[in-house]
C-alpha cells in the first residue's frame, strides 16, 4: 500500500514535470508504457510459457525505445501472478523471441512484417502503434482516437497463438474485423 | 387472572420487540450486503476501463444501475482519486464526495453510502462509490411496528377469555391431586392412587403421579429388603468373627478399644469390659518394648500392619503366648481405626521349647559319645559338622577340621591315602556301610589307630555321610600280639612238618633199600637150594626131602613178601595220575584177570558202578586186591557169592565189595589194614598181609577212606570211598596247582 502510494506520488510528480516541460508525444508514450504494463494483467499465456511459477514475464521492445525509462520505472518491482516483470531491449526479432510481450517499434513496414512472422506461433503478444499493424497480422494496436489512446485487438491472431484475452479487456477495446 | 394477563402481555411485548430489533438489524445487514454485491459487480466490470482509461465504457457500466431504484447515485474514481465516471438515478439531486472515502458502508441520514476499491489481480485501479436511499426501509419498519402492536392487543383479549374458560376444567383435578399427595405424605401410604379425571393432560398427569407412586412403593420395598440383607450380612460376619478362635479388637484412632471379640474370654479369661481395662498391663514387660516400637511404625501409615509374638496376661495372672497382626485401617471408612487379630500359640511355643530341649539332648549325646562323629557332605566329602569328641580324638578344633573339609588331616596330605579314603567314601555313598581301620596323625604329631564306620544317612532332609571314629589303639595292640603269636606257631608247624616229611622219606628209603637188599641173599638161597635139589636129591631120605621142600617154600614166600613190601613202598612214592575212570569196566577187567590167574567157583556179581576221577592203574590194584580177597575168603563156603556195588553220597562215592565168606572177628577190625597183619593162618588162606595195607595206602592217597564190616563166618563187606572232586577241592588240594 505504502509502496503503491509512493509509486503514485512519483508518477504524479513525473506527470507534472512532463506536462510542464515536454510535448504531448511524451505524454502518449507514458500512457502507452502504462498500457503495456496493464496488458500483462489481462492476458493469459498458454500453459508451458513459463518454465517455473516464478519465471519472469519479459516485455520486449523491438527497435527504437520510445519510452525512455518510463516502462522500466513502471515495471520495476512489479509482478503479475507471481511472475516478476522485466524489460528487454531487442534489435532483432530473434532476440525478442524469449519475451512474452513485444512492443514492435520498427520504422520499416517490411521489417515489421518479418518480425510478426518471426514471432508467430510462439505465444508472444505483439503490440505496436504503427499503421497497418493489424492487417499485417499483429495482435494489439495502440491507436490515438479523440485525443485518447485506445486499443484494437486482432482476436484471430491471439487465438492462433493460444493467447487468452480477458473479456474485460475485450469489452473496452475495438475488435479487428475477422478475415 | 390479572397475573396471567400481565405475564402474557410482557411475553408478547418482549417477543415482538426482539423480533422487531432482529428485523431491523437483519434488514440493514441485508441492505449493506446487497450494496456490496452491487459495488463488487461494478468494480469487476470496470477494471479494464480504468486500466485503459476508457471512461465512456465505465459510464455505460454504471448506467446499468438504473434497474436498482434504491441506488440514487454512483461514481467511479481513478487511481489518483479523481472522478472517472458517474451516475444519477432519474432526476435525483445528488452530489458525490470529491475524493473516495475509506472502504466500507456508512449510514448517512436516510442514505447508505459504500466505498469499494476496484482491483485487478490484487492491484488497485480505482474506487467505486454507491449511495442507496433508505426511505423504503423506514416505511417498512413503521408498518411492521403497527402490525405487531395490533397482534399484541388481540392476543391479550383472547387470553383473558380462554383462561377464564380453562380455569374450571384444570384447577379442580389439580386440587384433587394435591389432596391425594397430602394424604400420602401424612400417612406414608404409597398404595393410595389418584383418581383420573379424563384423557387430557391432567389425566396423563394423574397417570404419571400414580406411576411415580408405584415406583416409590417398589423402591421403598426394595430398600426394606436391602436393609434386611445388610442386617443379615452384618450378623453373618459378626457371627464368623465371634465364632473364630482369634481375638479381634478394634481401636479408635486414639487407641481406645471399641470392639473386642468374645474369644478373648476363651483365651485370656476377660470379659469385653475387663479386657479394655486390662489393656495397659496386657503385654509382658519383656515384650512391651518390641510392641511399642512396632506400633510406632504403623501409627501414621494407613494400610500398614505389623506382626508380633508376645506374652499376654491372662486374667488369672499367668502369661499366654500369642501372635498376631495389628493393622492401621484409618483409610478404610467402614473401620476407621486399628484392627488387631491375635491367636493363642502357647501350645505351639511349648512344642517349640520341647523340640529345642530334645535338640539339646541329642546335641549332648552327639557330643558326649565315645566316638568322634562327623557329618560329611555327600557331594564334596567335606566335614559339615563334628562333635566335641572329634576334637578330643584328633586334637584339632572344629574350625581347623572345617578349613579344608578334613582331607589333609586324615590323609596326612598323602595322595594314595586320599585315593583310598575316596574309594571307601564312594562305596558308602552308594549305600554300602564301610567299616575299616585307619591310621592318622594327630595334631600333636602322634599316630593313632581308629576304626572308621561310614554310613549313608539322611540328616536335615539331605543325604549325608555319617563317619564314626573309634580309637582302637589298645585293641590293635592285642590284635597285633595275637597275630604275631599265630605266625610264630605256624612257622613252627611248618618246620615240624618238613622234619616229619624228611623222616618219612628217610624211613621209606630205608625200607625200600632193606627190601631190595634182602632180595640178593634170598636169590642166593633159592639158587643154591635149586642146585642142591637137582644134584643131591637122591641122597636125601624122605624126611630130608620134606624139610628141604619146607626151606624152598619159605624162601619163595619170603620172596613174595619182599615183592609186596617193595610194591607197597613204591606205592608210597608213586605220583597219582588222575583221569576219568569207568569203574564198572575196571571191575570187570579186574575180574577177568583174576579168573585167568586162579581157579575158583565163586559167583561174582558186578553192579553198575559210578564213574570217578582217579588213578586207573592204582584203582585196578585196589579192585583186584579186594575182589581176590573176597573170592579167597569165600572159597570154603558152599555157595561162594561176591557182589560189587557203589553208592553216591553228598561229596563222595562209596564202593562196596561184599562176600559171604568166613568174615572176621570185629574185635580185630583195626588190624585188618596193617602191614603183615593177618587174622587167618597162612595154612587156611594164602597171603602176605600186605594187600589190604596197600589198598588203604592207595585210597588214602586219593583222599578217600576205607573200612570193613563183618562177623565171624557171616561174610564181610569192604568199603572205600573216593571224593567227588570239585574244582575248589582240586585247588585246595593243590592237584591242579602245577
Amino acid at each position: 500500500m505504502i509502496r503503491s502510494t509512493y509509486k503514485n506520488i512519483v508518477m504524479l510528480l513525473l506527470a507534472f514535470l512532463l506536462l510542464a516541460s515536454q510535448t504531448g508525444g511524451d505524454r502518449d508514450s507514458k500512457i502507452k508504457a502504462a498500457f503495456l504494463f496493464n496488458l500483462a494483467q489481462f492476458i493469459e499465456w498458454p500453459s508451458g510459457t513459463f518454465s517455473e511459477s516464478g519465471s519472469p514475464l519479459v516485455i520486449g521492445i523491438l527497435g527504437e525505445n520510445p519510452f525512455d525509462s518510463y516502462l522500466e520505472e513502471i515495471v520495476s518491482g512489479e509482478n503479475v501472478n507471481g511472475h516478476p516483470l522485466l524489460v528487454k531491449y531487442c534489435q532483432t526479432a530473434e532476440e525478442a523471441k524469449t519475451c512474452q510481450i513485444v512492443f514492435i517499434n520498427l520504422p520499416d513496414k517490411n521489417k515489421i512484417q518479418e518480425a510478426i512472422i518471426a514471432m508467430k506461433g510462439r505465444g508472444i503478444l505483439t503490440v505496436s502503434d504503427k499503421n497497418n499493424f493489424i492487417s499485417q497480422g499483429g495482435m494489439i494496436k495502440l491507436i490515438k482516437k479523440a485525443k485518447k489512446i485506445s486499443l484494437i485487438i486482432n482476436t484471430q491472431a491471439t487465438k492462433e497463438d493460444s493467447l487468452t484475452i480477458s473479456s474485460k479487456l475485450l469489452q473496452i477495446a475495438d475488435l479487428a474485423p475477422l478475415k | 387472572m390479572r397475573i396471567i394477563l400481565l405475564i402474557s402481555g410482557v411475553i408478547l411485548l418482549v417477543t415482538s420487540l426482539s423480533f422487531f430489533i432482529y428485523e431491523v438489524y437483519s434488514f440493514r445487514q441485508n441492505t449493506i450486503k446487497k450494496l456490496f454485491t452491487l459495488s463488487q459487480v461494478i468494480a469487476t466490470n470496470t477494471t479494464a476501463a480504468l486500466a485503459f482509461d476508457d471512461n465512456k465504457t465505465a459510464t455505460e457500466t454504471l448506467r446499468a444501475l438504473r434497474a436498482e431504484p434504491q441506488i440514487v447515485a454512483a461514481a467511479l474514481y481513478d487511481k489518483d482519486g479523481n472522478i472517472f465516471a458517474q451516475f444519477k438515478q432519474g432526476s435525483a439531486v445528488a452530489d458525490f464526495p470529491a475524493s473516495p472515502g475509506i472502504e466500507g458502508a456508512y449510514f448517512n441520514g436516510a442514505d447508505l453510502e459504500a466505498f469499494q476499491p476496484v482491483t485487478e489481480a490484487g492491484r488497485p485501479l480505482g474506487t467505486i462509490y454507491l449511495k442507496s436511499s433508505m426511505g423504503n426501509m423506514y416505511e417498512r419498519f413503521r408498518l411492521l411496528g403497527i402490525t405487531i402492536l395490533t397482534a399484541i392487543g388481540l392476543c391479550l383479549i383472547l387470553t383473558y377469555f380462554l383462561s377464564k374458560f380453562f380455569q374450571k376444567s384444570i384447577s379442580k383435578p389439580i386440587l384433587n391431586l394435591a389432596s391425594t399427595a397430602r394424604t400420602i405424605s401424612v400417612n406414608r401410604d404409597f398404595s393410595v392412587r389418584a383418581v383420573k379425571s379424563g384423557n387430557d393432560e391432567l389425566g396423563f398427569l394423574s397417570d404419571s403421579f400414580n406411576d411415580m407412586l408405584r415406583q416409590i412403593q417398589y423402591q421403598s420395598n426394595s430398600l426394606k429388603e436391602i436393609n434386611q440383607r445388610i442386617d443379615k450380612s452384618e450378623k453373618f460376619f459378626r457371627a464368623i468373627t465371634e465364632q473364630g478362635s482369634d481375638m479381634k479388637t478394634l481401636f479408635t484412632p486414639a487407641g481406645q478399644p471399641f470392639y473386642a471379640s468374645p474369644s478373648i474370654k476363651k483365651i485370656l479369661g476377660y470379659s469385653e469390659k475387663e479386657f479394655i481395662d486390662a489393656i495397659p498391663e496386657l503385654f509382658h514387660p519383656d515384650d512391651l518394648p518390641e510392641f511399642v516400637e512396632k506400633r510406632s511404625t504403623i501409627i501414621d501409615n494407613p494400610g500398614k500392619s505389623f506382626f508380633i509374638q508376645a506374652r499376654l496376661k491372662h486374667k488369672n495372672g499367668t502369661w499366654r503366648w500369642c501372635e498376631g497382626t495389628i493393622t492401621n485401617m484409618l483409610d478404610e471408612p467402614a473401620v476407621g481405626g486399628f484392627v488387631s487379630n491375635f491367636r493363642d500359640i502357647t501350645a505351639k511355643k511349648n512344642t517349640e521349647e520341647a523340640i529345642r530341649q530334645a535338640e539339646a539332648n541329642y546335641r549332648e549325646i552327639f557330643d558326649k559319645t565315645n566316638n568322634a562323629i562327623y557329618i560329611l557332605d555327600i557331594e564334596t566329602g567335606k566335614i559339615i559338622q563334628a562333635n566335641k569328641r572329634s576334637h578330643e580324638i584328633t586334637g584339632y578344633t572344629q574350625k581347623e577340621l572345617f578349613r579344608n573339609g578334613g582331607k589333609d588331616i586324615f590323609t596326612d596330605g598323602k595322595d594314595y591315602l586320599l585315593e583310598e579314603a575316596i574309594e571307601y567314601f564312594k562305596k558308602a555313598t552308594m549305600g554300602q556301610p564301610q567299616i575299616f581301620e585307619w591310621v592318622f596323625k594327630k595334631k600333636d604329631g602322634s599316630f593313632s589307630w581308629i576304626e572308621v564306620n561310614l554310613k549313608k544317612a539322611t540328616i536335615g532332609g539331605k543325604p549325608r555321610i555319617l563317619a564314626f571314629f573309634d580309637e582302637i589303639n589298645e585293641r590293635k595292640k592285642s590284635q597285633l600280639a595275637i597275630q604275631n603269636l599265630n605266625e610264630e606257631l605256624e612257622r613252627k608247624v611248618i618246620n615240624r612238618t618238613v622234619q616229619l616229611e624228611i623222616a618219612n622219606k628217610e624211613l621209606e628209603a630205608f625200607s625200600y633199600s632193606v627190601s631190595h637188599d634182602l632180595r640178593a641173599p634170598l636169590r642166593a638161597i633159592n639158587g643154591y637150594a635149586k642146585v642142591i635139589w637137582e644134584d643131591y636129591q637122591q641122597v636125601l631120605d624122605d624126611e630130608g626131602k620134606r624139610l628141604f621142600t619146607r626151606i624152598e617154600d619159605n624162601a619163595k614166600k619170603m620172596g613174595s613178601l619182599i615183592d609186596d613190601l617193595l610194591e607197597f613202598s613204591r606205592m608210597g612214592r608213586k605220583e597219582i595220575q588222575k583221569s576219568k575212570v569207568d569203574m564198572t569196566a575196571l571191575a570187570e577187567l579186574s575180574l577177568s584177570e583174576i579168573n585167568s590167574a586162579i581157579d575158583h567157583h565163586a559167583d561174582v556179581k558186578i553192579h553198575r558202578l559210578h564213574s570217578v576221577t582217579a588213578d586207573p592203574v592204582m584203582l585196578k590194584q585196589v579192585m583186584i586186591n579186594l575182589l581176590s580177597n573176597a573170592i579167597k575168603y569165600s572159597s570154603k563156603t558152599e555157595k561162594p557169592f561176591v557182589e560189587v556195588r557203589s553208592r553216591l553220597e553228598e561229596d563222595e562215592i562209596i564202593y562196596m565189595v561184599t562176600d559171604n565168606g568166613v568174615g572176621f572177628n570185629n574185635e580185630y577190625v583195626g588190624k585188618l589194614f596193617g602191614v603183615f597183619q593177618r587174622l587167618h593162618l597162612q595154612s587156611e588162606f594164602e597171603g602176605t598181609g600186605v594187600g589190604l595195607a596197600l589198598v588203604k595206602r592207595i585210597i588214602n592217597k586219593h583222599g578217600g577212606r576205607i573200612w570193613a564190616t563183618g562177623e565171624l563166618n557171616q561174610g564181610a563187606t569192604f568199603s572205600f570211598s573216593l571224593p567227588i572232586l570239585t574244582i575248589n577241592q582240586n585247588i585246595k588240594n593243590g592237584q591242579f596247582a602245577s
